[in-house]
Order: C-alpha cells, then structure tokens, then sequence
C-alpha cells in the first residue's frame, strides 16, 4: 500500500461510496487487518463499477445505485465478519477458545475468591442452642446432684500423692515383686493416701458419675473436659495398688470389695458424656480386671469370693460401653455456628462452612467452586445417619466384622465431619476388647470356681455352661467365636485370639520391650489363664 | 431477476464455483460474469457476493489472493481449489438430479413460468 493510498485509500469514489465502505468496515467489528483487506476489495469494486463513468454526476449516480445493490452496510458488515471468522484456521480457532475458556474460569474463580472472601463471618451468626447446656442436662438425666460421685472423686484427686516414678516405671505385678526398699516406700506411699483412698471410697458409694460441664464457656468446642481425667485413672491406679496389697497381705475380702467398688466406678463412666470420659472408665475398668487377675494368680480366693466377682462383672455385662451422643452434640454445635438460619432449617455455609462441601480437599473446592454446597437441614441429616449408624455398630455386632466398614463410614463423611469424628475404628476396638477382657474374666472365675467345688477342670466350655457356671458362652471378638479354652494337665488354657486375629495356641503377646501385653500386640494372644508374667 | 433469497442460496454457491472453474477472477469481474452467463437472469446481490466467497474461502472451496489485474490494479483474484472442483462436481449430478426430478412432478419439459 502506497503512502497515498495509506492516507486516502477510497482515491476518486464518490463520497456516498467512501461513506458506505466505511460504514461497512465499522460495522464489522474485526481485526484491523481483515477489515483493511475487505475494505480494499470494496473499494476495488466500486472503482470497477465506476471505471466507465465520465462525469462527476454520473459516478455520484452509479455509486449510490451500486450502494442500494449492496444493501444494508450493517448487514454485510456482519455477514463479512462471520464469513472471515469462519477463515481462521484451526489451530488459532482453538488458540483463542482455549483463552476465552481460560478468561472464563478466572473470572469465576474470582467470583469464588470473592465469595469466599466476603461471606459471612461464622461470629456474626446466632447460635440459638446451647450445647454446653444440652449436655448438663442430658448427662445429668434429671438427676439429684447429690446422687453425683464427681464432686467427691475430684476432692480425692485433690488430696491424692502422686505415685512414686520408680513404681510408675516399674514391671512388678505384685507386691512381693519388690525389694525391702521398694517395699518401704510403697508402703509410705499408700500411708500417705490413706485420707484420698478414703474419700474415694465414699465417692463409689454414690450411684452415679456425670460431669458438670463450663457453662460460662458457651462454645462446646473451647471448653475443658480433660483435665481431671487423667488424675481419675491415675487415683485409679493407686487404689488398684492398695487393693493388690490389700490381697497380699492376706485381706482378700476387703480387696475384692474395694475391686468391685472401683470396677464399678470405671462402668459408670461408660455409655455417658464426652468419649474421652468413657475412655478413661474403660481403661479404670481394664486396670480393675487385671488386678482382679493378678489377685486370682497370686492368692487364693474363696469360692464364695469367686462368685461374688464372677456376679458383679455379669450384672454389667450388657451396659453401653460407648455412647457418642456428646460427640454428635459437638456436630451440631459445629454445625450451628457455620450454617445461616433461614427459619426453615435449610441454611447456607458461611465462609467455614465450605468444609461440609466435600469428602476430600479436591472434592471440597471443586464444590465450592460450583456453588455446589449442602444446606444445613442436609448436613444435619447426614450427621444423623453417620452418628446413627456407627452407634449401632458399637453395639450390634462384632468387632471384626464391623472393622472394614468403619472405614467406609469415615472416608463418605464431609471433611468437616471426618474432622470431629472420632476414630471410630480404634474406639470400636477398645469397646470391643472390654466385652472380650469381660468375658475372659467371668469365665477365668467359673472355671476357678468349678476346680474349688470339684477338684477338677471342665473339659469344655460347654460342660461349664451346661453346668450353670457361666450364663453364655464367652465371645471373642478377634474371631467372632468364643474364647478358646483347653484343659492342660493340673491347669488350663483360656485366650483370645488377640489384636492380630489369628490362633498362636496360647502364646502371649508382648509388647515392643518384650514384656507381656494382652492387647495391641502384632503377634500372640491376649491369654487370660494361665496369668502371664514378666520375664525376670 | 429478484428469486426468492431461499430459493438463490442453494444455487449461489454452486454458480460461483462453476465460473471459477473456469478461470480465476476478482469480484466484480465474477459479478458480472454471473450476470452475463445468465443473461442477467441470474443477478446476485453485491451484498451477498462477497460474503458467499468469504464462506466458500473459509470452507477451502475457493482461495482468494492479491495480484495486479491487466489494468495495472490490485485485485483479489479468486481461484477455484482442488476440494472446490469435487463440490462442484458433487453439486452439478445433485442439480441434474434435481432438475430431472421437477420435470417429472410438472409433467413436461418445459417449467411453467
């Protein structure tokens, strides 16, 4: 193109024709060199068309009528740049889709951002329920406080000295384990908790066990439900010492009812309020049944002692040993204070509450990212059938069954529930290795209690049934059997196929420094009789 | 001639392709020659015109290039492609075709007017 060309390309075309290529071109809305190439070809046209034409007047007649043939410059415009769009090649077609694409998601992730970014803050919300609250009551059951041992078993914990480190670290079993120092000081120890075993003992008296939560501390979530715990199983542990030596020193009758007085306690912290709790009575209750054991092993209890024991662990045998209903309180509150209320009970996620979105982190972006969130009243539902569903699994079925499903359940949870959730499969266990250690122990009595009345062993466990010794037979949850028992010549053998679910004919576990270890072994059973023992 | 818009759209292309099958030429030039080979029965729209050879460009049937006409101009000069020459091979048996076929429902070898 020449320069004059560059500064007026339409040459001698009358201006109507000037006017209408412009027109065209504007029109067409397009990249600068097409339209520059479609503008040259019009105007090639017009001064074709105009070629023959002699005078002034006669081009300005000729270019109006070529303009009328033309029609609307609007129109061609368009029709032109459709036609020239459609001439792109391939690769610069998908070239400036992928881009449009492109522009299309970062305008909407910063649609998200922004979302996200402004939404609503989880502390301007209400929270109309009070779970703090909900729990008191609920733990409580109406109840009179003066029912409640808790108040007495923290003035114990209060009064209580510390075990000494030495016995803390210790392997002894037993009393008679120690030296003559030992020994001294083990006893100045149990001397200087005469005044806290004493209240204690009061506090068992009391008929029930339930926390008096902080209610000055709204949020469920920020308030403290572990510090007393551990000085509970602590005390626990001293007083199943008191009761060992109790036993040593040959006063087997105040022993086994001081066994069954702290058994008792362990039991009624189970099936009731925040789970840890119920841990902790299940571990005192665990710690009960192995002094219980070491006391059967070491002394010789009388029949009538036997059945007193034997009786007292069958009277609780089909108690809930968990109860997750706190912890589902603890979603609800969750939920509360990341959902919007909108009077019908389907509200939105604020700004935290994207975490409900998905099962994964990917699942959860990708969710927010399409606004696909749940609403309140879906949440609450899942929560439900997911709290539901694995309460009835604590209780209906055996652990081994149950374990593989645990897993399912937590993985098709939201995260935000994953995140609350407590490890269902190891508390299943734990709950399950209590009914076990139950079982092994009221049945360890009977046969001991059988061999007192006939100088003989029973051949099965069925003939100990048959004879009324025992009530079922004893369930082992490692294999969804019984337990295994055989008579071995003046004694006999009673197991549990153990943590690692296979028969290793009686052989205990240990833990990783050797020692025995009923439970959590990789290798052995967890073997109720004979008691194992240390090696020296 | 004025025909019915629906009725040219059909026809255009095929038109188009038949003359620059015979040679190149640039747009006016192809305008005219439609005009005359037809005895101006045939007028298409300048309008439609450039479009239409746009369209055919974008579809590979026609390629459209730069070059000084004999006037010593720049035209776009208009040339029909390899792939345009099967269409219009195509298009002429499917217009033979047609034609045959509105014979035969009007019953004579001559159309009605």
């Amino acid at each position: 193109m020449t320069d004059k060309n560059r500064k007026n390309p339409f040459g001698n075309l009358p201006d109507c024709a000037a006017d209408y290529i412009r027109l065209v071109i504007k029109k067409m809305r397009w990249r600068r060199k097409v339209r520059a190439d479609v503008q040259a070809e019009l105007i090639a046209h017009f001064e074709d068309a105009l070629k023959n034409c002699k005078t002034d007047e006669e081009k300005e007649k000729t270019a109006k009528e070529l303009t009328g043939n033309f029609g609307n410059a609007k129109m061609l415009g368009v029709l032109a740049r459709r036609a020239k769009k459609r001439c792109r090649p391939l690769w610069r077609k998908v070239l400036i889709h992928s881009l449009q694409a492109l522009g299309v998601i970062i305008l909407y992730i910063t649609i998200c951002a922004v979302y996200i970014a402004t939404g609503i803050d989880s502390d301007k919300l209400n929270t109309p329920v009070n779970y703090v609250e909900w729990l008191n009551d609920y733990v409580c059951n109406g109840r009179d406080e003066s029912l409640n041992c808790t108040p007495m078993i923290k003035k114990a914990t209060d009064i209580a000295v510390p075990m000494p480190k030495w016995l803390e670290d210790s392997n002894a079993t037993w009393p008679g384990d120690f030296n003559e120092i030992q020994s001294k000081e083990f006893e100045n120890w149990l001397a200087q908790n005469t005044q806290a075993f004493e209240t204690l003992k009061k506090a068992f008296d009391k008929p029930y066990y339930w926390s008096i939560y902080d209610t000055n501390e709204f949020d469920l979530m920020k308030a403290d439900f572990y510090s007393p715990l551990s000085k509970y199983r602590n005390l626990a542990k001293a007083m199943n010492w008191q009761i060992r030596y109790q036993a040593y020193k040959n006063n087997t009758e105040e022993a086994v009812n001081n066994t069954i007085k702290l058994c008792s306690f362990g039991q009624k912290m189970q099936g009731n309020g925040m789970l840890i709790e119920q841990l902790v009575g299940i571990a005192i209750e665990a710690i009960t049944h192995s002094t219980v054991f070491a006391m059967l092993d070491r002394t010789a209890l009388t029949t009538e002692q036997l059945e007193k024991l034997q009786n007292f662990a069958r009277q609780h045998y089909n108690d809930t040993i968990i109860d997750i209903s706190a912890e589902k309180a603890f979603q609800y509150d969750f939920i509360q204070r990341n959902f919007t209320d909108d009077g019908k009970g389907g509200g939105r996620p604020v700004r935290e509450g994207i975490t409900f979105a998905g099962r994964t982190l990917q699942e959860m972006v990708l969710n927010a990212l399409i606004f696909k969130l749940p609403d309140k009243r879906e949440v609450i539902a899942q929560t439900d059938k997911l709290y539901d569903d694995l309460q009835q699994s604590f209780e209906d079925n055996n652990y081994r069954t149950r374990n593989e499903q645990y897993e399912d359940i937590f993985k098709n949870a939201p995260m935000a529930i994953q995140v609350f959730l407590p490890a269902v499969g190891k508390i299943a266990e734990i709950s399950w290795r209590l009914k076990t250690d139950r079982d092994g122990l009221i049945t360890t009595l009977a046969v001991l209690r059988y061999h007192k009345e006939t100088n003989s062993y029973p051949e099965s466990l069925d003939e100990l049934l048959n004879k009324g010794y025992i009530k079922q037979i004893p369930f082992d949850a490692y294999r969804a059997g019984s337990l295994t028992y055989r008579k071995t010549g003046d004694s006999f053998l009673l197991y549990s196929f153990g943590s690692d679910f296979d028969d290793d004919g009686g052989k205990t576990g240990a833990d990783k420094k050797g020692r025995p270890q009923k439970w959590n072994t990789k290798d052995g059973d967890a073997v109720f009789w004979p008691v194992p023992h240390p090696a020296k | 001639m004025k025909f019915e818009r629906e009725l040219l759209k059909g026809i255009a292309p095929v038109v188009v392709l038949e003359i620059l099958s015979r040679g190149k030429m640039y747009g006016y030039e192809l305008g005219e020659a439609i005009c005359s080979k037809s005895q101006d029965i045939l007028t298409l729209g300048q309008g439609t015109l450039y479009p239409l050879l746009y369209n055919l460009e974008a579809q590979k049937l026609v390629k459209g290039q730069w070059e000084t006409a004999p006037s010593g101009r720049k035209r776009r000069y208009y040339s029909i492609t390899s792939k345009g020459k099967e269409r219009l091979d195509t298009d002429k048996v499917q217009l033979a075709d047609l034609f045959r076929a509105l014979k035969l429902v009007f019953g004579t070898s001559v159309i009605p007017a």
